[in-house]
């Protein structure tokens, strides 16, 4: 009876996590895998890495910005009084 | 081959039209029609003043001579900008909510709009753009020498002639009159500089032409495609093997930390920033922008190697590659590709920090000294307006005098990189001010002392080179002979590349010493308020803000101060603006609280928030900041954190008590169903015999010609029925008792094969009687467990009278053994009977299921016996079940765990 997180929310957590994938496949040791003598194409394996992790970095980007609304205003006062949110619970099944 | 002449009228006639560009941008920025002006595409374009001269000509240099590190320098930037949602978010959204104006007004506003704190960055910010502003001259100078130098066979590029510094003096001042004439209009620096953005973004564009067309060349027209290229160099020349070291992490990050601290990029990304949407689109075209930039680097480097005369300067290439091919009109187009990049760059720079200047070092000593007069409308205007073009031109002169003084010493990516360490100081302060609300001003300013000092000493003055500041002899055995403080090797921290090695130690001091000054002291109410600001951007509504500072002035007042700092025109605008927010059409504001913050914000916009704040506190009495409410939205945003937490939690229980009530629910029904069908099967079995005892008695009632023999068979009957009925019922209470028997049972050590030998004692006139073979199997002696003697031989009867009961075969036998294994002593009552139907298995010890029903005998049983001897052995602490096998009959496992040892 998991409550799927809304998109957005899944989309933003997808955007701090870029940085940290890109940060990651940038440096060694994960780029050293791809030194070596090997070519494909004529070029070597390391500057195709290179440069399409670079590319592929970008795509995500784009589709990552152009999909990424604006938050709603975080400055949603929390309701006033404590009462669970049991009335709202039901509503908000995932069956439409 | 170019002449002079013909470089000199080109480069003009570009200038010319950058001019021409800035001049209709700023017109139709002035005339409200922006348009494109203010298009995501075009602030893009401008943030790419990232690119100079160093990239355009030193990237090439760099890859020829280091292989692939050159790419570090735009890998750094990519992952800022795919990261834009962490930080420049931020702090756009800060910027635009402080009406921030540079770096260091960023830094000064989060640490309680501190002077001091401005000031500093200022300084550290003139002092490593200089040798970068020195770069660009020292870049244009030698290219113009390049490219107008050229001949069919002397080569250029290995001019081995000191740089021209007329060129490179003449060029400052060109970038002097369009940065005054562009750049200096107006002192709001949030008023974009629409005319310097329009030359920006076309430069830009010039730039990555420039560099993709000299790239097609390389690749297309001088080798064929891309895999000669390759196969043209060694694969050493990518220096793969030793590329991905402590340089390579160093030089990324200092990159990324370059491309936020920069003051001409935070100008472009951050102060120049109209709509916060426009980070969506630069947050992948930017670095779309450098992967563009950077793809040919390395073919150009490679080409370069291969085909050019050895000795040829590699940070060249870019310009004598086209020469060499004799392609002129390539050679100019590169040429002005790398005078774009280093112009647009100057400029920018020279913006950011002339804004700095003024606003962070000359203002704060004017209003000290005095040197603005107090009464004259617009005087402050004028004088910042002055002070920026002064600030413009010393920044210029100082670029000038370090390119004439430094000489040709270094490769432009050292002066670049040098520059970098020096900016990135500002980063855990800016990070930490982002992120952390206890980071105060103490915390910052000794980190940036400390961190500035050492780059000073490790890194920036080791680059002059010989003898200017530091003698090698210093260099090489430490000042005073002290070994332990030699420049490039701290504290013995030897055998490290020198950008490292002052990364390492400025960067690490910096950063303690802000976090732990930072925990010692306790920050001041503005700089808690500003931190909350600041830290929790995103949460906190602009209106509680407003409310936190409390202050009252007079609006006389700060009509004098407006008119003093803006003009008299421009304050008469905002005064009208904020009569009318307050509903007071044709009367002066009041000057509330909210009406006071905007005004100091609109002051800020112009000349930094310390000098603001200043000039405020000279006219408002009694500023008192609501530390309640500070602390109120503080705890606001730790409660709705809370909240949400919470809700999560309770969710949660909510869940998995639905889910237990679910179950229970679920075991109740089917005990209601059990307890119905129980019901019905008792009243079923009752009434069998007595319907027979109620018919048979009537028969004894109303029929006196009995004879005495009829008679005593029908008493007979009844009485037996009677008994039957008296069994049934006592086995319903036993079983009833059983269930639901909460006394525990008496148990105690006992023999089981004792109660077993019993039971075949008892059972064997009812074998013989029914002509059934009982067998006695293998039988294990000796064991003891817990139980209670009589309800194991009630079990073992039931099962052995069951399985001779029913036993229908043609040679009826019943055979009953016993054995020990490690952990339970277990009784097999076997018999060759019809066994047990596949389908009534599971159900055979429920109540009155007679498991033989299918068996024509003539006792039916009760269907009690097994429920029973089943809930005895569960109350005993065994089991009974129904061994699974082949073959005909039945088998039936007892089994009863040894004692526990009493621990």
């Amino acid at each position: 009876m998991k409550t799927p997180r809304p998109a957005s929310a899944r989309l933003r957590d997808a955007a701090m996590l870029l940085p940290a994938i890109g940060t990651f496949l940038f440096l060694p040791p994960a780029i050293t895998l791809f030194v070596g003598t090997g070519t494909l194409g004529g070029v070597p394996l390391i500057v195709l890495y290179l440069f399409g992790v670079w590319l592929v970095l970008i795509a995500c980007a784009a589709v990552l910005a152009r999909r990424l609304a604006d938050p709603p205003p975080a400055t949603d006062p929390p309701p006033a009084t404590d009462a669970p949110p049991s009335d709202e619970a039901p509503a908000r099944e995932p069956n439409a | 081959m170019l002449s002079a002449n013909v470089v000199l009228v080109t480069a003009l006639l570009y200038v010319a039209l950058l001019f021409a560009v800035a001049f209709v941008g700023d017109r139709r920025a002035r005339t409200g029609r922006l348009g494109w002006l203010q298009s995501p595409l075009v602030y893009t374009l401008s943030i790419s003043v990232y690119c100079t001269s160093w990239t355009f000509y030193g990237a090439v240099g760099s890859a020829a001579r280091n292989g692939l590190e050159f790419a570090t320098i735009y890998i750094g930037p990519t992952l800022v900008f795919v990261g834009w949602w962490v930080l420049l978010r931020k702090i756009v959204r800060i910027a635009h909510t402080q009406g921030i104006t540079s770096i260091a007004d960023m830094i000064s506003s989060r640490y309680g709009k501190s002077a001091t704190l401005a000031a500093l960055v200022t300084l550290i910010a003139v002092v490593s753009t200089t040798p970068y502003i020195a770069l660009q001259l020292k870049a244009v100078a030698t290219s113009v020498q390049v490219i107008s130098n050229s001949g069919p066979d002397t080569l250029p590029g290995n001019v081995d002639a000191a740089p021209d510094f007329h060129v490179g003096f003449w060029i400052a001042v060109g970038m002097a009159v369009f940065t005054i004439l562009f750049g200096t209009r107006n002192i709001d620096a949030k008023e974009r500089h629409h005319g310097v953005v329009a030359a920006i973004a076309l430069e830009a564009v010039v730039k990555l032409v420039a560099l993709l067309v000299v790239g097609v060349m390389v690749v297309f027209g001088v080798a064929d495609g891309p895999e000669r290229i390759f196969a043209a160099a060694s694969p050493e020349i990518l220096h793969a093997q030793d590329a991905f070291g402590p340089r390579w992490v160093a030089v990324t990050f200092l990159s990324a930390a370059a491309v936020i601290c920069l003051p001409r990029q935070f100008q472009v990304t951050v102060v120049e920033n109209v709509d916060e949407g426009h980070l969506r689109t630069a947050a992948w075209l930017f670095p779309l922008y450098l992967f563009l930039l950077s793809l040919f680097v390395l073919p150009i480097a490679i080409a370069g190697v291969s085909y050019l005369p050895a000795g040829t300067d590699p940070d060249m290439f870019v310009l004598t590659l086209p020469i060499w091919a004799s392609r002129n009109d390539i050679a100019l187009l590169s040429f002005l590709g790398g005078f774009s990049a280093a112009t647009s760059m100057v400029i920018v720079a020279c913006i950011a920090l002339s804004t700095m200047i003024s606003n962070h070092i000359v203002m704060p000593v004017a209003l000290r000294l005095r040197w603005v007069s107090h009464s004259a409308s617009g005087e402050i205007r004028r004088f910042l307006l002055v002070s920026r073009r002064i600030s413009i031109c010393v920044m210029l002169l100082l670029g000038f005098l370090y390119f004439r003084f430094s000489g040709d010493s270094g490769a432009l990516a050292s002066i670049g990189l040098i520059a970098f360490v020096g900016v990135a100081q500002v980063l855990p302060s800016l990070l930490g001010g982002l992120f952390w609300r206890q980071a105060n001003v103490g915390g910052a300013l000794s980190g940036l002392v400390a961190g500035t000092l050492l780059w000073v000493y490790t890194l920036f003055l080791p680059s002059f080179g010989s003898d200017l500041i530091l003698s090698p002899q210093t260099l090489a055995a430490g000042p005073f002979g002290i070994e332990l403080l030699r420049p490039q090797a701290l504290f013995g921290l030897d055998n490290f590349d020198p950008l490292v090695h002052a990364m390492f130690w400025s960067l690490s001091v910096n950063t303690l010493l802000f976090v732990l000054v930072s925990l010692a002291r306790d920050a001041r109410p503005l700089e808690r308020l500003q931190g909350t600001l600041f830290v929790d951007v995103f949460r906190t509504p602009a209106a509680t803000a407003a409310g936190l500072l409390r202050r009252s002035a007079t609006t006389d007042d700060l009509r004098l101060l407006a008119q003093r700092i803006l003009g008299d025109d421009a304050a008469q605008r905002l005064f009208e603006q904020a009569a009318q927010q307050q509903g007071r059409a044709h009367a002066a504001p009041i000057a509330d609280d909210a009406f006071i913050t905007q005004f100091e914000r609109t002051l800020a916009g112009s000349i930094g928030g310390a000098s603001a704040h200043a000039m405020i506190s000279q006219v408002v009495t009694g500023e008192t900041i609501s530390l309640d409410a500070l602390v109120r939205i503080a705890d606001e945003t730790q409660r709705i954190r809370e909240y949400s937490h919470e809700l999560e939690v309770k969710s949660r229980e909510l869940e998995a008590t639905a889910r237990q009530l679910g179950e229970a629910n679920e075991r109740l029904r089917r005990l209601d169903v059990e307890k119905d069908h129980f019901l019905s099967q008792v009243s079923h079995e009752v009434r069998t015999p007595m319907t027979s005892i109620r018919s048979f008695s009537e028969i004894l009632l109303d029929d006196r010609r009995l004879d005495a023999a009829q008679r005593e068979r029908f008493l007979r009957i009844i009485h037996e029925e009677s008994v039957r009925l008296t069994r049934l019922l006592d086995s319903t209470l036993e079983l009833n008792l059983l269930e639901h028997g909460e006394t525990p049972w008496q148990q105690v050590p006992i023999d089981p094969e004792l109660a077993l030998d019993n039971s075949i004692g008892v059972c064997q006139v009812l074998a013989a009687g029914a002509r059934v073979r009982l067998i006695e199997g293998e039988r294990a002696r000796g064991a003891t467990v817990e139980g209670e003697a009589d309800r194991l031989s009630q079990v073992f009867i039931n099962l052995i009278s069951n399985a001779i009961k029913y036993n229908t075969s043609e040679a009826p036998w019943v055979r009953v053994s016993s054995r020990l294994d490690h952990a339970a002593y277990e009784v097999l009552i076997e018999d060759n009977g019809p066994g047990i139907r596949a389908d009534e298995r599971e159900l055979i010890f429920s109540k009155f299921r007679r498991g033989w029903a299918h068996t024509q005998t003539s006792t039916p049983g009760i269907g009690l016996g097994l429920a029973i001897s089943w809930q005895i052995m569960r109350r005993l602490g065994g089991s009974l079940t129904l061994v699974e096998r082949s073959g005909p009959g039945a088998c039936f496992k007892v089994r009863l765990p040894y004692p526990q040892p009493v621990t």
